[in-house]
């Protein structure tokens, strides 16, 4: 089969997912049939039979119900997520999966249980103006060099340990004590839900893998995923506060691999572990400390259980603080106040005096 | 003082009420008096009380593992204990015979004093008088358990299971480890040191085809926290030795809660649990946690000779599992098919190796 373009008719009606929200208006000119797609293609997808996902979140954030016949675009690619589908990029046109409500596509190798994904059909690869395969890769702004911030890493000890929300409740906190936020999240893969829980909760932005122009953090290693960080800290500039959501669990290689790295300490001035029990929380704390790195508080959804917490405080040195209370300016510029990074930082006199 | 034997007698008070399963090794001959009136309750005396409200529990266990739904008005017998759950509530005797709350579905009244988020309030209990006896003496659960045993000669092999938390998966550990145990042909009984009362894994022990199934209750005890350590070690002892009167040459012992919680954190490091202790195993929650039990275990110089648990039911935790520890990590289907434990018992403590 040789590659030629194809006319999309409607290509308004054409669905944007959130994975393609970097897509301009106007971007797909066509599709090209008779090629074979690759990792973070931007492909035309029909639905064949409604599954698991029976829903998209568009790029505006609108969550819209699927129906077979609906056509939409997806980004085709490897990904790989413990708790729904993961997948491979399909070596061909044709049927394959949706395997996430953010837009992404492939040959499911594994992973959710229940409902089988939804099936679709690849009609065609998106193109530009120039007849170009629109790519995930080439929808990204260009990359700055991460400027000066108050950056926090939120990290979850596992699965589980209610890291989003720990991250909500400091970017509110922070947004309150009157610093611009922006969260980053530059583990596994896009979220719509989450990163509107971000900026509902007060953040400028929120970026994710695919302002890095990723479908998803699968298969880097320690320096890739500090790049990935580098290029959504560049994209964060302009924030007084940053918070790096590490998403994933300390106990898995690449997060263990990137809070060791030197260069991942280098930018970071303190870390709020999620965990969902003291045991785990302590083994955290443990990792934290022995990557250089100043632990702030122990939150999480261990914070449920009164006497979880009594038990994690028994066995460490910082505070354990419920998610609420991080989004209590007072609360949190208490925490703040005893490292010199909170004066350092921009915007930092203000989150004292607010603690004055 | 309130006491009128023969009108608690006539009213047929206490055969009308439900007989809660932590107060099984008491016979209801037992009760002959209703002591009411200004009384100190302490963890183990009986008590008949009367529903007031219903909140979590809405049904109690009965001697007979039946379980009864209650009703304001319904009447109950239940024993006071304190009562330490992370994921549900954690409860005190109080000083009084003042309103309380059903803390535990076996039967446990104590006031609460903080709760898990997840949980609606405790049903409310108002306690009519403690059970006493024909001279008006409170009846308490310690008069009725097995008598203090020493360790016998011929000591069984002892499977300690412990855990990173409270539903951490100590309990299916443990019935697969019998499962396993039972059929390699050894007489295997299981029992439970510490804990709060409650039938639920007593019965599945006994499916399973424990030899016999023991706990705390049987050393007089309707709850283990805020025992002394000592004490709890003398339980351990004379659980394991009436095991052994029955004939078991294998006892698998659960250990509650996480190694947090003190009573756990006390047994474990003891000189008596560890001299008696063949091998450990451990439950964990997730990964990191399963590190975190690892040293302390090892740091306590027990025998741990695989990690199990609730993590092991996603393939990618087990995975990251395997990745963190030197122990190794018997998933799910290890679990249920029972032999993965014969492999380990057979090779070197993986304990006993740096």
């Amino acid at each position: 089969m040789s590659r030629s373009l194809v006319v999309i008719a409607a290509i308004r009606k054409l669905a944007v997912p959130d994975i393609c929200r970097h897509l301009l208006p106007g971007a797909v000119h066509a599709m090209a049939i008779g090629v074979c797609p690759s990792d973070g293609d931007i492909a035309v997808a029909e639905v064949l039979e409604i599954g698991r996902h029976s829903h998209i979140d568009l790029a505006s954030g609108r969550r819209a119900e699927l129906e077979a016949g609906d056509r939409l675009l997806v980004v085709v690619g490897r990904l790989f997520a413990p708790l729904e589908f993961s997948c491979e990029c399909p070596a061909t046109l044709g049927d394959c999966a949706l395997v996430s409500s953010a837009g992404a596509a492939g040959v499911v190798t594994g992973g959710a249980n229940g409902l089988p994904p939804t099936r679709l059909r690849l009609l065609g690869l998106a193109v530009d103006a120039d007849g170009a395969v629109l790519n995930l890769g080439r929808l990204t702004p260009a990359t700055a060099a991460p400027a000066e911030a108050l950056r926090i890493a939120v990290v979850s000890c596992a699965r589980g340990s209610h890291a989003t929300k720990v991250t909500a409740a400091l970017t509110r906190g922070l947004s309150r004590a009157g610093f611009r936020v922006g969260v980053a999240k530059p583990t596994g893969a896009a979220d719509a839900a989450e990163r509107w829980r971000f900026l509902d909760a007060g953040a400028s932005a929120a970026v994710d893998v695919v302002d890095a122009g990723r479908l998803c953090s699968a298969g880097l290693d320690a320096g890739d995923l500090m790049a990935v960080t580098g290029t959504l800290l560049g994209a964060l500039n302009g924030n007084q506060a940053v918070l790096l959501r590490v998403a994933g669990g300390l106990a898995r290689r690449d997060i263990r691999a990137l809070i060791a790295t030197p260069a991942f300490a280098g930018q970071v001035h303190g870390v709020v572990l999620a965990a969902a029990d003291a045991l785990s929380a302590i083994e955290g704390a443990r990792r934290i400390a022995e990557a250089g790195l100043p632990l702030l508080a122990v939150s999480g959804a261990i914070c449920r259980s009164p006497l979880a917490m009594a038990e994690a405080r028994n066995g460490l040195d910082c505070p354990v603080l419920d998610p609420q209370a991080l989004a209590l300016p007072n609360r949190l510029s208490a925490l703040l106040a005893p490292f010199a990074m909170a004066r350092a930082a921009v915007g930092g006199e203000r989150l004292l005096s607010i603690a004055a | 003082m309130g006491l009128d034997p023969i009108a608690a007698r006539q009213a047929g008070l206490f055969a009308a009420a439900h007989q809660a399963f932590s107060t099984r090794r008491v016979p209801g001959s037992a009760f002959r008096t209703l002591l009411a009136g200004p009384r100190v309750p302490v963890a183990g005396h009986l008590v008949l009380a009367e529903i007031v409200e219903l909140g979590q529990h809405r049904q109690l266990e009965l001697v007979s593992g039946r379980k009864a739904h209650l009703f304001p008005g319904s009447r109950i017998i239940v024993a006071y204990g304190n009562r330490y759950a992370p994921d549900q509530y954690e409860a005190l005797v109080p000083a009084d015979l003042g309103p309380c709350d059903l803390v535990a579905g076996g039967g446990l009244a104590a006031r609460e004093t903080q709760r898990n988020a997840a949980m609606k309030s405790p049903t409310r209990i108002q306690p009519l008088g403690l059970i006493g006896d024909d001279l008006g003496q409170p009846l308490n659960l310690s008069a009725f358990a097995l008598p203090p045993q020493a360790m016998p000669a011929a000591t069984p092999a002892v499977f300690v299971v412990c855990g990173s938390s409270m539903n951490a998966g100590k309990t299916h550990t443990v019935a697969m480890l019998v499962r396993g145990l039972l059929a390699s042909g050894r007489r295997t009984a299981a029992c439970k040191v510490t804990g709060t009362g409650s039938g639920n894994d007593l019965w599945k022990m006994r499916d399973i085809g424990a030899l016999t199934v023991l706990d705390f209750a049987d050393a007089g005890y309707p709850s283990t926290y805020g025992t002394p350590v000592a004490e709890l070690e003398a339980a351990f002892t004379t659980l394991i030795a009436a095991c052994a009167s029955a004939g078991a040459d294998t006892v698998v012992v659960e250990i509650a809660d996480g190694l947090g919680q003190v009573e756990t954190a006390g047994l474990l490091r003891s000189a008596t649990l560890r001299q008696h202790t063949t091998a450990v195993l451990f439950a964990a929650a997730d990964p990191l946690a399963a590190a975190a039990g690892e040293r302390w275990l090892r740091a306590a110089g027990l025998p741990l000779i695989a990690v199990s648990g609730l993590m092991t039911a996603c393939p990618e935790s087990t995975a990251e599992a395997r990745e963190l520890l030197g122990t190794p990590v018997l998933g799910a289907e290890q679990l249920e098919a029972g032999l993965a434990f014969l492999a380990l018992l057979d090779g070197p403590r993986a304990g006993s190796t740096p």
